[in-house]
């Protein structure tokens, strides 16, 4: 219970910083893309035997410069390209788990997700992955920003834009890994857009925003986890419920105070 | 030898295997005031993003002071004909004005950075508006914010994309008078497809529809433009500043 506690806060301060990217360039989609495909490289970590989440890392990086390369590159509509690209990881996770000899255990948990399973090893992984999404960010805090905000003007003024856009669709990348063990790759965009999207209505500010999520990501994702410890409903499940539950209440005290 | 603020030779592309422009040259020396005007889809905004660096010549050169354009990205400023932005984007004025003194990787801004935001806000009438939301501004307002962004960087050259698409015409005179004061030290490049706003206010227009029809004084270019649009004048421009143009033709 303790791991599932830090596991918790570990996965907030990943969702909450750069979700508040993905709601404000809105990258939701190619986002959702980058999570499901990650689950290729879980396979690939069952059939090398090795940690699935840390497969995941080198794969899940690959499928974001893919994903950026077919927006940035390619002539072919981008959500039909992330589609692609979105069913292909997933496609290629479940060849390499067929190809593995044996039963793949946990296998379920990294698709939807179990707080309650996460190894220290994994915990470690994800301070590391934390740490460096939050050094990321520090260093290209004003690119982000501009990118976000205006992406050709930051080409105008000598940003490489294009270099930056793929930094920031590696963070997402670092983010899903963080998040695999919490809520699987099928909920992960979930946490990355929830505390994010309800921040907004509060603050205007980027740096409160990122704050604000990081913080009630840790609420949340620890109050779905009690409930889920309650009611005995799987944890990742309920945890995006609970996430989606309190959207609703917010937007709801939004319109109407 | 003074250079030019921009060369083009030779300048073809195509886009999606449409042609867009097709043998364009063009000079534009330093200090002046050109207006490039044609129809929608004429290749206007193309040959804004070529001159940009945003775009790569299939055939012919582009220089922006005897440069690649991409390398002389120091020397210019630019206002975007839309930025497509939500409501509740977390920046301010002052953030979004202070984009246009970006020093490169890893590079903070400068107090004097923070000044020459503060000045230039001055200069475009939005002093006192600098905490503020962009969200909250009116369409005039951020046109202004996004024309102080081009200018903080003190450009050489300054490059205007239908600047007045979502201006009252209060705000269009007083923008027009402020381009009269910054053509005395720099370079301004205006793309529209509105001529009438135009015709009393540049020295210089470019009419261009995949080819450069003109390239001249506004007085010699009546008969050019209805050709290219293919209407009477009056038709064209009949608008914000219809009398002017009725005048002129009288």
């Amino acid at each position: 219970m303790q791991n599932a506690f830090l596991a918790a806060i570990l996965v907030s301060v990943a969702c909450g910083v750069v979700g508040c990217y993905v709601v404000i360039k809105r990258i939701v989609f190619i986002s959702g893309g980058i999570s499901h495909s990650a689950f290729g490289g879980v396979g690939l970590g069952y059939f090398l035997g090795v940690n699935p989440l840390l497969a995941a890392v080198p794969f899940t990086l690959l499928a974001a410069a893919g994903m950026g390369l077919v927006k940035k590159r390619m002539e072919v509509p981008e959500d039909t390209a992330i589609g692609i690209l979105w069913s292909v990881g997933m496609a290629l996770g479940i060849i390499f788990v067929n190809l593995t000899p044996g039963y793949a255990p946990d296998l379920i948990s990294y698709l939807f997700g179990n707080i309650l399973t996460v190894p220290t090893t994994d915990l470690y992984l994800m301070l590391l992955l934390d740490a460096v999404i939050l050094v990321m960010v520090y260093l290209l805090r004003r690119e982000f920003l501009a990118l976000s905000f205006d992406e050709e003007f930051s080409t105008v003024v000598g940003m490489p834009s294009e270099a930056v856009y793929y930094l920031l669709l590696a963070l997402v990348a670092l983010s899903v890994v963080v998040l695999i063990k919490v809520v699987g790759v099928i909920l992960i965009i979930a946490l990355l857009t929830i505390p994010a999207a309800i921040t907004r209505e509060y603050t205007n500010n980027l740096n409160q925003m990122m704050v604000l999520s990081v913080v009630l990501g840790a609420v949340l994702t620890t109050g779905g986890l009690v409930l889920s410890y309650i009611f005995n409903l799987a944890s990742g499940a309920t945890i995006v419920l609970f996430m989606a539950l309190a959207f609703l209440l917010s937007s709801f005290i939004r319109r109407y105070t | 030898m003074v250079t030019d603020a921009v060369k083009i030779e030779d300048l073809s592309f195509h886009y999606h295997k449409r042609k867009v422009l097709e043998e364009v040259n063009l000079r534009v020396p330093h200090k002046s005031f050109l207006a490039i005007i044609g129809p929608n889809g004429g290749g206007k905004s193309t040959l804004l993003r070529m001159i940009l660096g945003l775009l790569t010549p299939e055939e012919g050169k582009v220089e922006v002071f005897g440069r690649d354009p991409r390398k002389a990205r120091e020397y210019m400023g630019y206002l975007p004909q839309h930025v497509s932005f939500l409501h509740d984007f977390p920046i301010n004025v002052e953030d979004t004005v202070l984009t246009g003194r970006y020093h490169g990787l890893f590079s903070n801004y400068t107090p004097g950075d923070r000044e020459a935001v503060h000045q230039t806000l001055e200069m475009v009438d939005l002093d006192g508006l600098a905490d503020r939301q962009m969200g909250q501004l009116s369409g005039g307002q951020v046109q202004r914010v996004f024309l102080a962004r081009a200018l903080v960087r003190r450009p050489k050259l300054l490059l205007l994309d239908e600047p007045m698409a979502s201006v009252d015409p209060q705000m269009q005179y007083s923008f027009y008078q402020l381009l009269e004061e910054l053509k005395k030290k720099m370079s301004i490049i205006l793309v529209t497809h509105d001529v009438g706003a135009v015709f009393d206010q540049v020295e210089d227009i470019a009419c261009l529809n995949q080819r450069l029809y003109y390239h001249g004084q506004v007085e010699g270019a009546g008969e050019v433009i209805e050709k290219m649009y293919g209407c009477p004048l009056e038709i064209i421009t009949h608008g914000a500043t219809p009398h002017r143009m009725l005048k002129r033709h009288e």
